[in-house]
Order: C-alpha cells, then structure tokens, then sequence
C-alpha cells in the first residue's frame, strides 16, 4: 500500500486522504474551495502531486483516478510483466510526463518538455491545436525541440483533422488525408484527439519522414495519450483560472461565507457566476450535441431509407402498421436531432428568428413531460398583411430558448405536480410599440401569495427536486437581450411576460 | 446504367443499392474507398455516389484520382456527394470539382437520385 504524503496547508485540518479507494475523501472541507500540494516518494521514481482545485474547473477526483491508474504500474514494478522492456520504457516515459505536468508552468512548456521523454525525443515534431470551445479560431503550436511556431487557423479546419483522426486507422495517418488545409504536416503521423473541459485539442506527432508508424509506436502512444490529455487539461485550466480570478474569488468567497457571517449573497454577484456556469453548460452541451448528431444521423438516415423502401412491398396490414410505426419514429428522432442541433448549436450572434417555429420547436423538447398537456400559440396585433409563420424578431436563438424552454419547463411542472385535468399553457404573442410580448401563460396551481417576490431569488424552489434555478436563469438571460422577464398578477395559474425588443444590440 | 456507391454506413449502402436495383440499374456498392479506387481503375462507371467521410480515406481522394479516367465534364455530370459535414470548406472543395452535393439525412433523396440517374 502506498500512502501518499500530503503538505496541507494550515487552514485545513480535516483531510483524509485515502490512495487505495482510488478517491479523495475530505471531511469538513468545502470541497469546492482547497489547495493540496504533496508528493509520492518511490524508489527511483518521484511523483507530485499538485492539486488547485476551483470549484469544479479541476476535477479532483479525475487526478486521483488518473494517478492511480500510473501508480499501480509503478506498485507492481517487481512482477514479471512489470520486467519486460516494453514496461521498463513505458515506465520512464509516464515518469518523464507526469514530472513535466507537475514542473510546468503553462501549457506549452508542458508541451515543449514532453521531449524529455524517450518516446517523444525519437519523434521530430509535436503538433499542438488548441480549440476553446466556443472561440472562433484555433491554435495551432508547432513544437520542436528548440523551437515554437504558432499561429491561429480556422475552427473548419481543426473539425476535419479531428474527424479524419477519429476515423483514421490506429490513429495513424499520411499528410495526403491533410490537403489543402491551412497548416502544414509533414510525413507519417499519430495523431490523437482530446476532449478537455474547456477545449478540445489534437496532437499529432511525425518524425517528418514517410515511413510507416510501427505497431509499437502506435501503441505506446495511445497508452500515453490520456495521461497527456490530464496534463494538458491540468495546465489549460490553470491558466483560466488564474485570468478569472478575482471573478472567481469572489464567487467562492460569497458562496463560502454563507455559513460563518450572515451576509446575503448579492445577486449581482451570484448571477456573474451563473454566467460563467451557463456559458460552460451551453458549450458542453453544444459539443456533446454535435457529436451525438454526427453519430446518429447516419444510422437513423440508413433507417429512414430502409423503411421507406419496405413501404413500398406489399405485406399484410398488421406488418405494414408497424414498418410506418417504424418510419414516423425514425423521422421524429431526426426532427429532434436537428431542433436540439439548431437551438444549441449556434454561436453566440444575433439572427432574425421566425418567432412560431421557433417557440414549437422549443416545445418539442418538452415533449415527454407535457404529453398530456395542451399546448396553444395566438397572436395579437399583427398587421393584416402579416403571415403567423412569418412574423421574426432579432434575437439570440440559444439564450431565448433556455427562456422559454426554463418558463414552460417551469408551468409543465406546476401543472403536473397538481395533477389536473384539462390544462393547458397558453403562448400570447403581442406586437407592442417597445417590445415584443411573449406571454407564457398556465392554468396550473399558480403560486402562493408569499412566495410571489422570491421566484426569482436564486435557490428558491417550491417543489421536491426543483434546482431553484430555471426562472432566475430566465430573467438573468432575458436581462442580457435588453428585454425584461415579469411575472402578471392572475387569479387562475402563472402567467410570465417576456419583453424583448425589436433591434438587440445588447449581445 | 451502371452506378458505383461508396459508403461505410452500411445501412445506407445497402438501401441505396436495393433502391436503385429495383429500378434496374447495375449497382456495385463498396465500403471502402481504396476498394472504390480499384474499382474505378477497371471499369466505367455512368454513376458514381460517394460519401465524403470514409474509414479509410476521403472521398476527394476517389474524385481526384476518378480524374485520371473521367474528364472534367464527366465528373461534373457522373458524380454526387453525399455527406454529413457540408461546411462552407467542403462546399468550396466541391466547388472545384464542380460535382452536386447532398446532405445528410436528405429527406428528399429519392427524387435527387432520380434526377441524377436520368
């Protein structure tokens, strides 16, 4: 069993740390807000540790499985796998690693010192991108070992190297996969895709010649990968925290008081924070979705195809019900694909909407919780030479459907958490001199008198598994498109006023 | 009319070969885009569909070696893409080919295909 000795600074004096359950255990610590640095000593081998943990930026527990996973190597040095050159190598080159993530002090030094390794030094040049999620551009570092190029390239390019990597054979590929691109590499390569917190990245590795990759070489790499990943993270996320420091800071520092002082929590300060974790959400989420489009469309497209050629051969009726069964499922799983793709998809412009179907699209993702609940959009003063569908205001696609999607998440809960029957939610649309009017409008419980001034108080929630958090999101998002998001007195049911205005130029 | 499909989904590969056979057309379908290349080495084909994203290689490689056997005009007319990815790049790169794209999933496939083997 190895212990891992801890220097713990003194202001936290609780901590246990346990190794061999692969996970950190601290008790009476915030376990968002601590700092532990230490260091494993090891015959011949040194690890250290170094772990600044913000809130949720570094995983703690990622570090620690990470680690464990190489520390078991190290444990088992003396068995016979253990002794076979290829393990001895493997060995030392996790070793030279894991010393420049902990000795680096930002990402490209980290990069730049992977050379120390054996395995790296046989390579000539390590390629670096670098994509922020959500940035418009790409970095793109070319190391050697006693050079640095950089330069930014565009995001298309970085998709297609991390796609043909994806679809690349043992991550190993030529320069002719790369044509025409605005980056240059040389030869042979191994390449490898890493997906981070806040960015993706690709890094590929050639020794600038066109012979073929060895097993071998292709192997180790793959084995290294992760541990480069973690470190590359590790670095990045360093680097964001040091720029967001006060911000963060003072998020923390409002959070963490809580218990000690009776200070409120500012919700200036609060909705800074909601910020950040919004932007965060929304970008994993758009990764996540594009990934998720990618490796769905294909298969659903070759259903789709299928069942639309069955359709066309004669088979008894009970057969051909199920094959249209089949068919309408496949489509609504595209439709679907694209409204998620569509609403969370896009950057962060301002677009002409067109505000109808726009808002059923909204609703489609409501679907399995609203089933039974009866959805109406109406309009008021339009122009008479005005069509329904084509009534479009300027607005940010992704804020004003976290709007609306939070309002009628919010009224489908009330109304089924009260059971009732016949409800229905009620979208009024109203051109108004200022604004444009979303009324979104229940006949569900309503709200208690008394709760009325804090449903927009972060945290405050009236029911069992509510965040508190859908409606201040709401009314913090409508804030940052210049509109305003209110709540009408009604006898019967919630009825929410979303103001927006014609020309956003807040964003 | 023979027609040569390149796809890896294999789904689509086969319901778009069992779709054109149906209307009589000779179809050779592959998955593999070295595999398209030796096919297009050997024989003459009046249709070629690929799709863009291949395990092995892209399918620009196939419509920049299919310039070997086809001429400019040709692969204007015989060839189509079909694709999941059509960035503005993409676009620009068939462009140069001059060659007809298709998005993926393309609800009008049938009658694109139509047109195409006429």
């Amino acid at each position: 069993m190895r212990i891992f000795k801890l220097f713990v600074p003194e202001k936290f004096t609780h901590l246990v740390l346990d190794v061999p359950s692969r996970y950190l255990i601290s008790k009476d610590i915030d376990e968002t807000d601590y700092i532990i640095e230490g260091y494993l000593p090891d015959k011949g081998f040194e690890l250290f540790i170094k772990v600044l943990n913000i809130r949720h930026y570094v995983k703690t527990k990622n570090l620690f499985s990470v680690l464990s996973k190489y520390s078991f190597l190290l444990q088992n040095r003396s068995s016979k796998e253990t002794r076979s050159l290829y393990h001895f190598y493997k060995q030392k080159n996790l070793n030279n690693i894991l010393s420049a993530i902990f000795h680096s002090r930002n990402s490209f030094e980290f990069i730049s010192s992977l050379f120390k390794a054996p395995y790296f030094n046989s390579f000539n040049v390590i390629h670096l991108f670098i994509h922020q999620k959500g940035s418009k551009q790409v970095k793109h570092h070319e190391v050697q070992i006693n050079n640095l190029k950089s330069h930014d390239i565009p995001v298309s390019d970085f998709n297609e190297l991390f796609h043909a990597i994806k679809k690349s054979k043992n991550r190993s590929f030529g320069q002719e996969n790369l044509k025409g691109t605005s980056y240059n590499i040389i030869g042979t390569c191994i390449g490898h895709e890493m997906s981070l917190d806040q960015h993706n990245a690709i890094i590929v590795i050639t020794k600038n010649d066109f012979l073929p990759q060895t097993q071998e070489d292709i192997q180790l790499f793959n084995e290294l990968v992760p541990l480069i990943s973690f470190g590359l993270n590790y670095q990045l996320m360093l680097f964001f925290y040091k720029n967001n420091n006060d911000l963060a800071n003072k998020s923390l520092l409002s959070l963490s008081t809580k218990s000690d002082s009776k200070n409120t929590i500012s919700h200036e300060q609060l909705s800074e924070s909601f910020d950040i974790e919004h932007k965060q959400r929304i970008s994993l989420l758009g990764e996540l979705l594009n990934t998720l489009k990618h490796e769905l469309s294909n298969p659903l497209f070759g259903m789709k195809l299928i069942t639309d050629l069955l359709l066309l051969e004669d088979f008894d009726d009970e057969n051909q019900e199920f094959i249209n069964e089949i068919s309408s499922a496949v489509s609504r799983c595209q439709k679907i694909l694209e409204s998620f793709t569509h609403l969370y998809g896009t950057s962060n412009s301002i677009v002409p909407i067109e505000i109808v179907s726009f808002i059923n699209e909204v609703i489609t993702l409501t679907k399995s919780e609203s089933r039974n609940i009866k959805k109406l959009i109406t309009i008021e003063n339009k122009l008479p030479t005005e069509d329904d569908q084509k009534i479009t205001i300027n607005s940010n696609k992704t804020l004003l459907a976290q709007i609306i999607f939070n309002i009628v998440l919010n009224s489908i809960q009330a109304i089924n958490s009260a059971n009732s029957a016949n409800s229905e939610i009620i979208i009024n649309l109203k051109n108004k001199i200022d604004f444009f009017e979303i009324h979104i409008i229940d006949n569900g419980p309503g709200f208690n008198i008394n709760d009325k001034n804090d449903i927009f108080q972060p945290f405050f929630t009236t029911k069992s598994t509510g965040t508190g958090l859908g409606l201040p999101i709401a009314k913090n998002l409508t804030q940052k498109l210049g509109g305003a998001l209110k709540l009408i007195e009604s006898s019967n049911g919630a009825h929410f006023l979303i103001e927006l205005p014609y020309e956003n130029t807040n964003c | 009319m023979k027609i040569l499909i390149v796809e890896d989904e294999i789904l689509i590969l086969k319901s778009l070969t069992k779709l054109l056979e149906k209307q009589g057309v000779d179809v050779t379908a592959t998955p593999s885009g070295r595999n398209a290349i030796e096919l297009l080495k050997n024989n003459s084909f009046d249709r070629v569909i690929t799709d863009l994203m291949l395990q092995d290689i892209s399918g620009f490689d196939i419509l920049e070696e299919a310039k070997q056997y086809y001429s400019k005009h040709e692969i204007e007319q015989r060839f189509i893409i079909i694709t999941a990815y059509s960035s503005p790049q993409v676009l620009a790169k068939a462009e140069e080919y001059r060659c007809r794209v298709i998005n993926k999933p393309f609800t009008e496939i049938h009658k694109t295909i139509q047109e195409f083997i006429r």
